[in-house]
């Protein structure tokens, strides 16, 4: 298929060529923009059974439309921005004034969505509306004449059923055919949104529409308390224009009652049966699959069986014979080459516990589990100053902290944004790191335990003092249950695919830098000289002097450094005491590199940097203390 | 007439087992002081108890406002509640919300006309 997918930085689309004509998918959270999306483009953008997987604008060009570009946007219920990625939303569509909207909604939720096609009709842009989701629709009896409610409302209407592609090749036809322009509509206002407008900017044109005035930013000024009295009016006058029209062509059905039904559903909403079915999920999903499956079965499989055996020795035997210089030899394979010891590491010792731990998070997610477990946990994250949808971005930095330091955006305000941003920099290992741990420390239950409760320990400490010292208001949540529902095995595939490889074209490079650095680092002697340096402190920990360049190289990237324990303890260089002190302190490290940048790019320097220097000195002291208590209480 | 204060932990218990029921028919009969008026006339949305319908009134908090449009919570809408803890879980219209229970003492709720039963 003929496409390219660029993902830009909050509100910038591609520079457009001339002639492109653009085409911009949008519509509220979780009613598969996404997945039309990728029918469209042929991409893979990720598709979720929750709201706020996209957080970023992808682009792509496709065969099905030759001469459009199309645009996937994060989800918005109003132009007037909540989050973070309404904001990306809302930028992109009050300048899409050359472009063609794809408004799309949940069809058998049409009656609350449509508030915002209105919206987008005021403000005079090309809509056309897509009611998706169709096969639900006729499910619960729900009835839309979608032709008439194109006629009333001035736009091509069509229906889809994105999941099973029916309709897509209509909307691509109605696109290429050309769409009339739309006309323009006006909704009744009551005088309360007039003299809203009118305070807070005085010049406002009488004629202007809200959607003009919120577009031209004239809502920024003001206050939560007239931000809601505004939209609350608007809301209720588009809502009564909205129903006026729905009542002619389309008919709703009171939902038959127990919707919210199956065995499952009680036992992960039940506080009682919730609890342990969550425990069940991380022993089996967590422990069992990702770190028994994944870090244990697969990596030594890849690791022994394969890399070692025969792609080491393959290398290293072609090297010597084709490179004459040692010194260079080594930069390619012998201890720290970059084949033998920065591709190693990333695809036989990373990727089977990222990829395993992908998968099953497409799983949790595309059944609907993640928000029950939001429900689930908000009360323990109010206290940390978060609340439940917080599990979104926390639960994937189990994953890769990275990509979840981008995900906070989905939390509503900025306080909990840096709060769910600290506690991923300091408590939350990633599943490289992960994989490891559970590796090394999987001959000792008690340790692994030990070894939890102290990341647990400094999680909630860390969040219970963040949200007492950090002014703002307190978190509410507030978030949509999707039915429980079971997961497409094409989806997760697909899903745990696109993760993987943006894992790889994010990760591979850093690793191959890493060994890059260090054989620079080696070559110079610098690194010997950091090394004697850190040395001491990594000896006051009680570890050995080998352990210092794992932790060095650890700075590069946490699971970097976690490898190369995991390589010192099979060379059994690491007593029990020592490999807990030293998995301890590579968990608590600062993240990687690339979660720095992302730390930068979200917060800023200052916050980047000062909480990576926070991060090396708790590491240090918990270290510190820990071998201490070890030694002093003859513990292990 | 106030109700009699209770400690929140009793409160709670008597909303997770329903205690006040009993209560409420005790008032019917003329006999009750503990009638629990919260519960025997709900007004805002954490009050209601499960499976109860209501229409939402307003909101007595402009700031929130905004999260519960983008639910499509606005007056005039009718609502189930499906659960109350940990968190309020109801359905409005084909969907479901979980919303937290200082969120939803914020909406004022109307019953449908009909007498305590």
């Amino acid at each position: 298929m003929n496409c390219c997918t660029t993902t830009t930085e909050a509100g910038k689309l591609p520079g457009t060529l001339s002639g492109v004509r653009r085409l911009i998918v949008c519509g509220p959270p979780n009613v598969g923009k996404s997945l039309i999306f990728n029918r469209l483009t042929g991409r893979h953008a990720i598709v979720s059974n929750y709201p706020g997987t996209t957080v970023e604008i992808s682009s792509g060009t496709s065969d099905r439309l030759p001469g459009y570009e199309v645009s996937d946007t994060p989800g918005a219920y109003s132009l007037l921005p909540i989050t973070d990625e309404e904001r990306v939303s809302r930028d992109v569509l009050i300048e899409a004034h050359d472009a063609t909207i794809l408004h799309i909604v949940d069809a058998k939720n049409l009656r609350r969505m449509m508030p915002m096609t209105l919206e987008l009709l005021e403000l005079g842009l090309q809509v056309v509306l897509v009611l998706n989701m169709m096969d639900e629709a006729r499910q619960y009896h729900v009835h839309i004449d979608s032709n008439q409610l194109g006629e009333l409302l001035g736009i091509p209407v069509i229906e889809t059923v994105a999941t099973r592609n029916e309709g897509i090749d209509d909307l691509c036809r109605i696109i290429l055919d050309g769409i009339p322009p739309s006309r323009s509509l006006s909704v009744p206002y009551d005088d309360r949104v007039t003299r809203l407008m009118e305070t807070a900017n005085p010049v406002v044109d009488p004629a202007e529409s809200p959607s003009q005035f919120v577009a031209v930013g004239g809502a920024d000024s003001f206050t939560k308390e007239e931000m809601g009295e505004f939209e609350l009016s608007v809301r209720l006058a588009r809502q009564h224009y909205a129903d006026q029209i729905l009542g002619q062509c389309a008919t709703f059905p009171p939902p038959s009652s127990g919707a919210i039904s199956g065995i499952l559903n009680k036992i992960t909403m039940n506080g009682w049966t919730a609890v342990p079915f969550a425990m069940a999920v991380l022993y089996f999903g967590v422990y069992k699959f990702v770190g028994g499956f994944g870090a244990g079965t697969l990596v030594d499989f890849l690791e022994n069986g394969i890399y070692e055996a025969y792609i080491t020795p393959f290398l290293t035997i072609w090297t010597e014979r084709i490179i004459p210089w040692p010194v260079l030899q080594d930069l390619i394979v012998h201890e720290y080459g970059v084949l033998t010891l920065g591709l190693r590491y990333a695809v036989a010792l990373i990727l089977p516990v990222i990829g395993t731990f992908f998968l099953l998070f497409s799983v949790m997610e595309d059944s609907g589990y993640l928000p029950r477990l939001a429900l689930l946990l908000d009360k323990v994250f109010k206290k940390l100053g978060l609340n439940g949808r917080a599990v979104i971005p926390i639960v994937l930095g189990f994953g890769c902290g990275t990509m979840a330091t981008v995900v906070t955006r989905i939390l509503e305000t900025k306080r909990e944004r840096i709060i769910a941003t600290l506690l991923l920099g300091f408590a939350i290992p990633c599943s490289a790191q992960l994989g490891v741990v559970l590796g090394m420390l999987a001959q000792r239950p008690a340790a692994f335990v030990a070894w939890s409760s102290i990341l647990g320990a400094i999680f909630l400490v860390l969040g219970f003092l963040a949200a007492h010292n950090l002014p703002g208001e307190a978190p509410a949540f507030y978030l949509e249950m999707p039915p429980l529902r079971m997961p497409r095995l094409g989806n997760v595939l697909i899903k745990t695919y696109s993760r993987m490889h943006w894992y790889f074209i994010e990760i591979l490079p850093l690793f191959l830098a890493a060994s890059v650095l260090i054989w620079l680092g080696n070559l110079t002697g610098l690194f010997k000289i950091i090394i004697a340096g850190i040395s001491p402190l990594v000896q006051a920990m009680g570890l050995p002097a080998a352990a210092s360049g794992a932790l060095l190289f650890g700075f590069f990237r946490r699971d970097y450094g976690a490898a190369g324990l995991f390589d010192l303890q099979k060379h059994q260089m690491l007593d029990a005491r020592q490999t807990f002190v030293a998995v301890l302190v590579i968990s608590l490290f600062l993240p990687c590199i690339a979660q720095f940048f992302v730390m930068k790019k979200e917060r800023g320097w200052t916050f980047a940097l000062a909480t990576s220097a926070a991060i090396l000195v708790t590491a240090t002291v918990v270290g510190l203390v820990t071998n201490a208590i070890i030694v002093r209480t003859g513990l292990m | 007439m106030e109700a009699p204060r209770e400690p929140a932990f009793v409160h709670r218990l008597r909303i997770l087992f329903r205690l006040d029921k009993r209560h409420r028919t005790q008032a019917h009969a003329g006999t009750g002081c503990v009638i629990d008026y919260k519960h025997a006339f709900p007004e805002t949305l954490d009050e209601l108890r499960r499976g109860q319908s209501a229409r939402i009134e307003s909101f007595s908090e402009l700031a929130h406002v905004r999260k519960f449009l983008s639910l499509g919570i606005l007056p005039g809408t009718t609502i189930t509640i499906l659960k109350q803890f940990p968190a309020v879980v109801l359905r409005v219209g084909y969907s479901e919300f979980a919303i937290d229970r200082l969120l939803a003492s914020t909406v004022r709720v109307r019953m449908p006309e009909r007498g305590i039963n």
